[in-house]
């Protein structure tokens, strides 16, 4: 039988699907790379949230953080892996199929008793 | 989803949107429209062109630091760097320009293209930078001059006051808008 739209929802990818971490995968999608405090700036994660989300993006593989000086002042960049890119792009897509497929559902009917 | 699609127009343009970087490059204009009203024929040097001009350029550097130490650093793609948008925008203007003289239109082709990109932009991820619909409206303003009567000494200060006011409006408002989503977002 074929699962309502709201049922496939339980089947997303909780990695990406995270809101904190999918507006940090949207932001680097949009970029090359992009430094702590821009992330911090543009999602509105306290430094220490944003650090625990981007770790377990680290470890699922889908971004690098490189850490660097500038000048005097430590420098942390953040770029998506080819794979990061791929997974929110095939999320995007996934995200877009389902709301059109809510917005066409109607529930069966109920059967007569 | 509508607040994510500001996430990804944020990070994606966050370099056209340091807009304080433009506001120095609006001074030598907006000199130039009230100088132009002294006597008939007053213009300024190419000279102090120039010089205004590499001034407004060197300022825009310590400007971008300040964006930098204040909301941090993205790297633009590769197909949307300022540079890329610059020499795009001028080749359409200089083929258009080319076109004028050779056909010449009831209307200024440069200034009507830069009136739609400019109404492009004020429309883009839900009128965010609706400040640029203004500067628009007014280079189709400036269009009406000719058929009003304005002479040529008019239109050239008003022109020059069209480009320094629509570079300041440009400033302001991206500026604006750019600490107003980098200030207040909290993702649940």
């Amino acid at each position: 039988m074929k699962r309502a739209p709201f049922e496939e929802l339980s089947s997303l990818d909780r990695l990406v699907h995270d809101p904190a971490r999918l507006a940090i995968l949207t932001a680097l999608a949009a970029c090359r790379s992009a430094d702590f405090l821009f992330l911090a700036s543009l999602i509105g994660l306290t430094k220490g949230n944003l650090s625990g989300h981007l770790g377990k993006l680290e470890r699922g593989g889908l971004v690098t953080i490189t850490k660097s000086f500038k000048g005097k002042v430590p420098n942390t960049n953040i770029s998506l892996t080819p794979s990061g890119r791929d997974a929110i792009r095939r999320h995007w897509k996934r995200l877009e199929t389902l709301r059109q497929a809510a917005e066409a559902w109607s529930p069966a009917p109920k059967p007569a008793h | 989803m509508d607040d994510l699609r500001q996430t990804y127009y944020v990070a994606e343009h966050y370099r056209h949107l340091q807009g304080l970087r433009l506001l120095p490059m609006s001074v030598p204009f907006l000199v130039s429209a009230i100088w132009r009203h002294g006597p008939p024929g007053s213009s300024l040097s190419s000279v102090w062109w120039g010089m205004s001009l590499g001034l407004a350029i060197a300022a825009s550097i310590p400007i971008r630091r300040y964006y930098s130490r204040r909301f941090g650093d993205a790297a633009a793609l590769r197909w949307r760097t300022g540079a890329l948008t610059l020499l795009v925008v001028t080749a359409c203007l200089v083929c258009l320009g080319w076109m004028q003289e050779l056909r010449p239109a009831p209307v200024s082709l440069p200034v009507a293209f830069v009136a739609i990109a400019l109404a492009k932009l004020g429309l883009a991820a839900n009128r965010l930078r609706a400040h640029y619909l203004w500067i628009a409206a007014a280079c189709v303003l400036f269009e009406a001059l000719p058929p009003l009567g304005a002479n040529a000494e008019v239109r050239a200060a008003t022109f020059d006051g069209l480009v320094g006011g629509g570079l300041a409006v440009a400033a302001i408002g991206d500026h604006r808008v750019l600490r107003r989503l980098m200030t207040n977002r909290r993702v649940a």
